[in-house]
């Protein structure tokens, strides 16, 4: 061990330069991650160790459909909540009837994305790390190694190549829950009628606001992804080692969804 | 067999490996011969389990080469190590066998993953393996399901079922009662004689390790004590050998000075 310097102003530098390498260290790992995963996908197949499309399929229905229910429910909710607030807000202008466009650009721009992100990295990216890490501990991983079967090809290209797809599919179910959320306050409240609500929805948006959330959303899936399996990879001590691994991959994810959702909506829309 | 005919199936040379900034191997040289059993036998914390670790190519060693069936892991390439995979077999201590599937779909993993043939030749070679370690009919069941000595059985099944030409197991008989031990014993050595196999067993059970073993490698502190046969090990006069036959705790001096630095933190 490097002996600590002497003066707090010279420790909390270290501190500060010693954190930083880590980050940069992780960030490396992360992109050889994902190189290496879509490496596999691109020629695993030419060298004899293809990714396997059943256990893709597998991926899919676990990380995907059967978490339908759960993004319906919550953007239909947010797409609710957003019409109450913002015919609180236009009131103020006289201005409730834009309501509709307000919530057209919100959701698809803005929260279909951000909380199917969310979702999936509480829900698949724990699920990746406790998986990976419990297999980890179990040797499991080191038994697929000396069976020639490469983890990173055999259960992170899968999940990646899984995620690549369902994100985007569950964001895009998600702006439409959240729409009809809208739909269904704004009837209630302003006796808007389901048709013009659609009509008019159609016409405020262009489909570059719903790319705008798809983009956004496929970087998600790769950060969900690659948190929770690095993660899972990272683990040890045991039991309590998946569950810190688990704890921190969420954490970690949902933090990383917040911040790259600023930058990229940053860049998007200059 | 004379020394001459005697075709060397695993070759460590050097072998110097690092955990973190500390040196666990210190120069390990040894050589397994073909169709021989090789127990690397040494205490806890002797560095056997990570020379087994080298040995099944798991981790990058500082300096030296281990040469297996003639190839240098340390320097071949991802595709040429793929391919010695296949002829290696390996039951961890735990079994490691994958939670999420059957113990059937555990031995046709390998299958599966290397060859082309389908899915009917697979079960029933599958289930073949499964009978030479006397688990036919359980490959429906889940590992969870099965008990200790079934999961280490299952994960031989596993291990062999690409008939490799090496075979390493990981403390066989670790947590198991005798009776269960000896049976893995006698399947160790019914794989060498009849499969013709090269097996290295990693233990510290010395009544296995005698009963099994063409030779013994006693390993202590990260360097080799001794490479011989079994009566030859037994009549060692090396003190640490003897302590670990005898079972009598190590009694290394105590240095005061170093002891009070310890205790003191200095």
């Amino acid at each position: 061990m490097p002996e600590s310097s002497a003066s707090p102003v010279l420790n909390s530098l270290e501190l500060v330069g010693r954190s930083t390498i880590k980050l940069v260290e992780e960030a490396g790992y992360y992109f050889a991650l994902l190189i290496e995963s879509l490496g596999w996908i691109l020629v695993g197949p030419f060298i004899k160790q293809p990714v396997r499309i059943p256990s893709v399929f597998t991926q899919m229905m676990t990380m995907g459909v059967a978490a339908c229910p759960i993004v319906f429910i919550l953007s239909f909710s947010i797409g609710v909540m957003l019409s109450i607030q913002m015919i609180y807000n236009l009131k103020t202008f006289g201005a409730e009837s834009q309501v509709v466009v307000g919530v057209a650009l919100s959701v698809t721009r803005e929260f279909g994305p951000l909380i199917t992100g969310i979702l999936i990295a509480g829900r698949t990216g724990s699920a990746l790390a406790a998986k990976i890490g419990t297999m980890q501990v179990n040797q499991e991983i080191d038994a697929l190694r000396v069976m020639g079967i490469n983890p990173v090809r055999y259960l992170v290209s899968p999940a990646l190549f899984a995620m690549m797809i369902m994100v985007p599919v569950l964001t895009f179910f998600s702006d439409l829950a959240g729409l009809l959320g809208g739909a269904v306050y704004t009837g209630i409240e302003l006796g808007l009628s389901f048709d013009a609500y659609v009509d008019r929805t159609i016409s405020a948006l262009v489909i570059g606001d719903v790319m705008q959330g798809l983009y956004k959303s496929l970087v998600f899936a790769l950060i969900i992804t690659l948190v929770g399996v690095n993660n899972g990879f990272s683990v040890t001590g045991g039991a309590e080692g998946v569950g810190k691994a688990t704890t921190r991959s969420v954490v970690l994810s949902i933090s990383y969804i917040v911040i790259a959702d600023m930058v990229f909506t940053y860049f998007l829309n200059r | 067999m004379t020394e001459e005919n005697k075709v060397a199936a695993i070759e460590v040379e050097e072998l110097v490996t690092h955990y973190g900034p500390r040196e666990i191997l210190h120069g390990i040289n040894l050589t397994v011969y073909e169709g021989e059993i090789m127990i690397i036998m040494g205490g806890s914390g002797s560095g056997k389990s990570t020379l087994l670790r080298y040995l099944l190519g798991l981790g990058i060693p500082t300096r030296g080469s281990v040469k297996l069936l003639g190839k240098d892991i340390t320097r071949i390439s991802a595709m040429e190590m793929h391919e010695l995979r296949k002829n290696m077999g390996v039951a961890f201590q735990g079994g490691a066998l994958l939670s999420s599937m059957t113990v059937g779909e555990n031995v046709q993993l390998p299958l599966r993953e290397h060859t082309r043939l389908d899915e009917k030749t697979m079960g029933i070679m599958a289930r073949m393996k499964l009978e030479v370690v006397n688990l036919g009919g359980f490959e429906r069941l889940m590992p969870a399901e099965l008990s200790g000595g079934m999961i280490k059985r299952a994960a031989v099944a596993r291990a062999i079922v690409m008939d490799p030409k090496l075979m390493f197991f990981d403390e066989p008989s670790a947590g198991l009662d005798p009776v269960v031990s000896a049976e893995l014993d006698e399947l160790i050595l019914r794989l060498r004689d009849a499969m013709k196999m090269t097996i290295v067993v990693v233990t510290h059970e010395l009544e296995s390790a005698f009963k099994i073993a063409d030779r013994i490698t006693v390993l202590d502190q990260g360097l080799i004590l001794m490479t011989d046969t079994v009566d030859e090990i037994k009549n060692s006069d090396n003190e640490r050998i003897q302590s670990l036959l005898n079972r009598r705790p190590s009694n290394d001096e105590i240095h005061a000075d170093e002891y009070l630095n310890r205790l003191t933190g200095m």
